[in-house]
């Protein structure tokens, strides 16, 4: 056991099966650790093995964590909850955003599976913002898509949803 | 009794207003003739100037970041010189990319923006702007497109107007009589930019490129060689955990920087993520992006399209917030469709009915709702309230009356025996020329008389204020009472009286424990809404109480001292005052998220504080008499104001810029106006109720409704 002045810590075991020791109320942020913390009766000192995510995933997962340790718990109410007006991120948030496609969108799989809901939306938004404002070709572009309509079906497409256009 | 002379009514027809008993709780307006605004509608501000001007500059961006684009990739590319025959293709894929993209920009073009003249043929001259411009320049339009529903001051009948049809494209717009009602954008110009993307050519650039780099990066490398293979099942999670035990190496403890939009690898999340966490990201659009989405791919196209993402896209542009408890009673409806158990039901068309809103909001943009008029009260009406079945009026008739929103007919007449209105009253008002619906007061008929209820209680003098929830009413008459209604059952019953003004109650307001009334007598009262005993009576106004709202525990007030003042209704203290400039207040609003506080009155302007520091944040334009009432809709932005000047306003809540004028659909003063997402319920010292209906005739408008 943890002395008093230091944060218990806990073990968790990567995909890639690399132990990662790292601290408890910072693992807690991930909803499903809590819960499987709690289920164990966190008197074990036994790693918990987390199978979908690789370290270098759960590192940036972990530091994420860190950040925002002190935040207050997600609210239950998701619903209404993640429909919340803007799609504005913190600064410190996009800065850590900045990563290649390919590790956001781990991270993004990781927040979910492992149950960090404002990881997740974070995740979300950060796509949302590649795509917000763009035309399909420019979309295309930002995450190379091969555009597999005819010109027919596109100009189609377009015209039905003319009316959405912020003119 | 003060009945209205029966002769046929000029326009600045005013029916007097007699004792001081009964004046509306203002000063009494003094009219000078300069001050009175001519009839022909002139609009101070343009809002459309103001929103055209970044389109040009946003084209420029646009190519810019074109320019930037094909800058980096140029970078790229001659930083990884060796691959430089397929550079080279790559290159002028781009430049063509660029000169493509400059002639056929999907921003309106320049053109679009001048003004055209009215009888302009381009299709051009159907877009907002454009109408917007007919409008300004106050001259009959010779042509009018069917579309053109905006051009309120156009002298030709509808069918004049009818007589020179032009039609868009089957495809591109709705047709016939709804069109009038549904105004979409302006078509625009034909394609996106669709050269063939990053195609082979560029694909084989950036993997001999790829094979040029340092060692290190050798199995991100073979993964993009991969994925531009198309071998990478991106699908699965264990194929990419297997990759990355290979050791796909990511320096990832800290931000990695992307350098000049350069990425090195471009993944399609749709096809990476998940359907449930690809519904997540869309649903972070707004519906211009959205729709873009749609027309990537054929994947893209069935991930954006799927109702849950419209459904979270719709909800969060227009479902309300909610920011104090109690919640605030709503004005009329929300329009977001059915509920089910106080939530949003599964399973409506939420793309549709997103559409249908946006058909709404342009049209008040437009200017151009179509009017309804109540007729039966028999003198001025100066109170209403109204939700998406009823709307409830009370009036200087001495009478309370209920009328069924979707029939548009007076329901019920709540009054004392000597007030039944005799037969052949009101008479019959001008209307406006975009009148749709004027049906006959019923006073005096057998249906009239019918309807006529003589309850156990009854004010004996002017109705002056009365709000109602989903169990009771409060009303607030001259007669220096509130009576409280039990409005659950068929019949509105009379629970029990509030006695303790000794003047005139001239507003009233209520929730879940309260209810809140002030008066002439420049107090306002706390009563418990349970027994009806008065828990507080909060003064420190010098002169008439004419307005009260809550919000929580706070109370803000307006009165004729000329002051507004914020009150804790929990410990009954003034905490905050808002001055006006010069004289009386009459009307108040206060945000539902109780951050700012509106106020209007004798000065003819709308004050907007900010409600913690008490700062005035700006001041509206004229209106060309007092401002009589205020209302606030900060869902949809909209400030609501009536005025002497027989004109209702409608101002940006954010701006304060005022973008709908109506003066004179109605033949007096504004006593009353309210709205909600579609419609501004107003009444006037003429004695009717007016509905100016901006959802009139739009298409799926009866999706939006609640029940």
């Amino acid at each position: 056991m943890a002395s008093a002045a230091e944060p218990p810590k806990i073990t968790l075991t990567t995909s890639d099966n690399i132990d990662m020791k790292v601290d408890r109320d910072v693992a807690e942020r991930s909803i499903l650790i809590k819960n499987l913390l709690e289920d164990l009766g966190g008197e074990s000192g036994e790693a918990i093995p987390i199978p979908n995510v690789n370290e270098a995933v759960m590192k940036k997962v972990l530091e994420w964590c860190d950040h925002h340790r002190k935040d207050p718990p997600a609210s239950q109410d998701d619903d209404s909850d993640s429909r919340k007006k803007s799609t504005d991120i913190d600064d410190w948030d996009q800065k850590f955003m900045q990563v290649d496609q390919e590790m956001l969108f781990e991270i993004i799989l990781a927040a979910n599976y492992l149950d960090i809901k404002a990881l997740l939306d974070v995740g979300c938004k950060t796509v949302a913002n590649m795509i917000k404002g763009k035309s399909p070709d420019e979309i295309r572009k930002t995450f190379n898509i091969q555009n597999d309509f005819t010109p027919e079906e596109e100009d189609q497409i377009r015209r039905e949803n003319e009316w959405a256009e912020d003119r | 009794m003060h009945r209205r002379p029966s002769t046929a009514l000029p326009l600045s027809h005013r029916p007097k207003t007699s004792s001081a008993l009964d004046d509306p709780p203002t000063h009494p307006p003094r009219f000078e003739p300069g001050m009175k605004r001519t009839a022909s509608q002139t609009f101070q501000t343009h809002p459309y100037d103001a929103r055209d001007t970044p389109a040009p500059l946003e084209a420029v961006r646009e190519a810019m970041q074109q320019a930037d684009y094909a800058y980096s990739y140029h970078q790229h590319s001659s930083s990884l010189s060796r691959a430089s025959a397929a550079i080279g293709n790559s290159f002028k894929q781009v430049c063509r990319r660029l000169s493509s993209s400059s002639s056929s920009s999907r921003r309106p073009s320049l053109s679009l923006l001048d003004p055209k003249p009215p009888n302009s043929t381009t299709s051009a001259s159907d877009t907002p702007h454009s109408r917007l411009l007919h409008h300004d320049s106050g001259m009959p339009v010779p042509t009018v497109s069917r579309e053109d529903v905006s051009n309120v001051h156009s002298m030709f009948s509808l069918k004049n107007r009818f007589g020179s049809i032009r039609r868009r494209p089957a495809t591109s717009g709705p047709a016939g009589d709804s069109a009038r009602y549904n105004p979409g954008p302006a078509p625009i110009p034909t394609n996106y930019p669709t050269l063939p993307l990053p195609g082979s050519a560029a694909r084989a650039a950036a993997a001999a490129a790829n094979n040029e780099r340092q060692r290190t990066e050798k199995m991100e490398q073979e993964q993009t060689a991969r994925f531009l293979a198309g071998a990478l099942p991106s699908h699965h999670l264990s194929d990419v955990m297997k990759d990355s035990e290979s050791g796909v190496g990511m320096a990832c403890s800290s931000p990695i920087q992307r350098g000049d939009g350069l990425q090195e690898k471009r993944l399609d999340p749709i096809n990476y993520l998940p359907a449930e966490l690809s519904t997540m990201i869309l649903s972070n659009l707004d519906a211009p992006s959205l729709v873009r989405a749609e027309s990537v791919s054929k994947l893209w196209n069935a991930a954006a399209s799927s109702p849950h993402v419209w459904r979270n896209v719709f909800l969060r542009k227009y479902e309300p917030e909610v920011h104090v408890s109690p919640t605030p009673i709503m004005m009329g409806g929300a329009g977001i469709g059915k509920s089910q158990g106080g939530k949003p039901a599964p399973a409506q068309s939420w793309k549709k009915m997103y559409r249908t809103r946006m058909t709404i909001n342009r049209r008040w943009r437009a200017c151009s709702p179509r009017a309804i008029y109540l007729n039966g009260h028999t003198d001025s009406v100066y109170c209403c309230q109204f939700d998406e079945s009823k709307i409830i009026t009370g009036s200087r008739d001495r009478t309370i009356r209920v009328w069924d929103m979707k029939r548009l007919k007076c329901l019920k007449v709540i009054g004392g025996p000597s007030n039944r209105p005799s037969p052949n009253t009101p008479p019959q008002l001008e209307t406006h020329k975009e009148m749709v619906v004027d049906n006959p007061s019923m006073n005096g008929t057998r249906e009239g008389n019918a309807i006529y209820y003589v309850p156990s209680d009854y004010h004996e003098a002017s109705i002056l204020c009365l709000q109602y929830d989903d169990k009771i009413m409060v009303t607030g008459s001259s007669d220096h009472t509130c009576i409280v209604w039990d409005i659950t059952g068929p019949d509105f019953t009379p629970m029990y009286r509030l006695r303790g003004h000794t003047a005139g109650v001239l507003d009233v307001c209520l929730d879940e424990k309260h209810i809140i009334s002030c008066s002439k007598d420049a107090t306002i009262n706390v009563w418990d809404r349970a027994t009806g005993a008065r828990l507080r009576t909060l003064s420190g106004h010098r002169g008439p109480v004419n307005a009260v709202q809550l919000r929580g525990h706070l109370l803000v007030s307006a009165s004729g001292d000329g002051v507004a003042k914020l009150w804790n209704l929990d410990t009954g203290s003034c905490v905050k005052e808002f001055p006006s400039q010069d004289r009386g207040l009459a009307a108040v609003e206060f945000s539902d998220d109780a951050k700012y506080v509106l106020a209007g009155g004798n000065d003819h302007v709308v004050y907007k504080f900010d409600a913690n520091s008490g700062q005035l944040l700006h001041t509206s334009t004229r209106h060309g008499g007092l401002v009589r009432s205020l209302f606030l809709d900060a869902h949809n932005g909209r400030v609501i104001s009536g005025s002497y000047d027989q004109s209702i306003r409608i101002a940006d809540y954010a701006t304060g810029e005022v973008f709908g004028l109506y003066e004179n659909w109605t033949t007096s003063w504004i006593l009353s106006a309210k709205s909600d997402y579609r419609r501004v319920v107003a009444t006037s010292q003429d004695g009717r109720a007016l509905i100016l209906d901006f959802g009139w005739g739009v298409e799926g408008v009866e999706r939006l409704v609640a029940a």
